[in-house]
């Protein structure tokens, strides 16, 4: 019995935390994000040096 | 880089220095609820004729966001501007006698302060037109807002997380700019348009 309680203890469970509980499809949707499609036409920048300046901004400027 | 019907929004703004904080908000604004931004700017091509270049790109959205408030008298010319007004005027046409796809257009109508337009556009009186009072988190909230209840996704972000995303990718694009040899001044439309998707892409990871 002692045994069992210090199980209990140690287990996350957001109930204990006051967190919400959600039901599996509720979490599903709470993850997904809409897509961002891509524009219709070109830009006048390559696109791997468009990514490529957003990656080294994300690396210096990160939110 | 497909064109769908369904996801292009005919953007229909000013295009001079004054208003373009308002309109860069609303291009990132469709972009981030995951549509694509289609207007006159994109394509330079001075042997098209600039009427049949906004017909035919009025003819590939299903949606239009039509800011109607700069109508006001030209300092130089003293008469008022009536692109915005008569762009408008093609896009309720094409829904008023276009085939089946056009009849499913839907647009968001934008001025400066509720009912103001009914001085100077009576014969809309009937639309239900949405005030952004020259702010841009009224852009967003307002923008979001039309998407998500047109669209009945419930995955398109609302207009306060559109613009905490706005201010920081505003913030990072003179870098980004800089980065790619450009400066924000010399960016074309197409150009912030790439620059936003892959911003907000990456924002995703």
């Amino acid at each position: 019995m002692a045994e069992k309680k210090k199980t209990d203890e140690r287990t996350f469970l957001p109930e204990k935390q006051g967190l919400p509980i959600f039901e599996q499809d509720e979490k599903k949707s709470f993850n997904r994000k809409v897509k961002i499609l891509e524009p219709v036409k070109k830009g006048t920048i390559h696109r791997s040096s468009v990514r490529k300046a957003i990656r080294e901004i994300m690396r210096e400027y990160p939110s | 880089m497909k064109r769908l019907y369904s996801k292009n929004v005919f953007i229909n703004c000013p295009f001079d220095k004054t208003y373009s904080n308002l309109f860069y908000a609303i291009v990132f604004s469709v972009i981030n609820c995951g549509y694509q931004v289609r207007c006159a700017l994109e394509i330079s091509d001075s042997s098209e004729i600039r009427i049949e270049k906004i017909a035919r790109i009025i003819s590939e959205c299903k949606y239009g966001i039509h800011d109607i408030s700069r109508t006001q008298i030209d300092p130089t010319t003293n008469l008022p501007r009536f692109n915005m007004p008569l762009e408008l005027g093609l896009f309720l046409g094409s829904k008023r006698f276009g085939d089946a796809r056009q009849r499913k257009k839907n647009c968001l109508i934008l001025d400066t302060e509720l009912f103001r337009y009914q001085k100077f556009i009576s014969d809309i009186s009937g639309q239900d037109i949405k005030a952004h009072n020259n702010q841009i988190p009224d852009v967003t909230k307002v923008v979001s807002d039309w998407l998500r209840t047109t669209s009945g996704s419930q995955l398109i972000p609302g207009g306060k997380e559109i613009l905490k995303n706005y201010k920081i990718f505003e913030k990072q694009l003179p870098a980004i700019c800089k980065k790619v040899k450009l400066t924000v001044d010399e960016m074309v439309f197409n150009d912030f348009t790439w620059f936003a998707a892959d911003w907000l892409n990456f924002q995703k990871k």
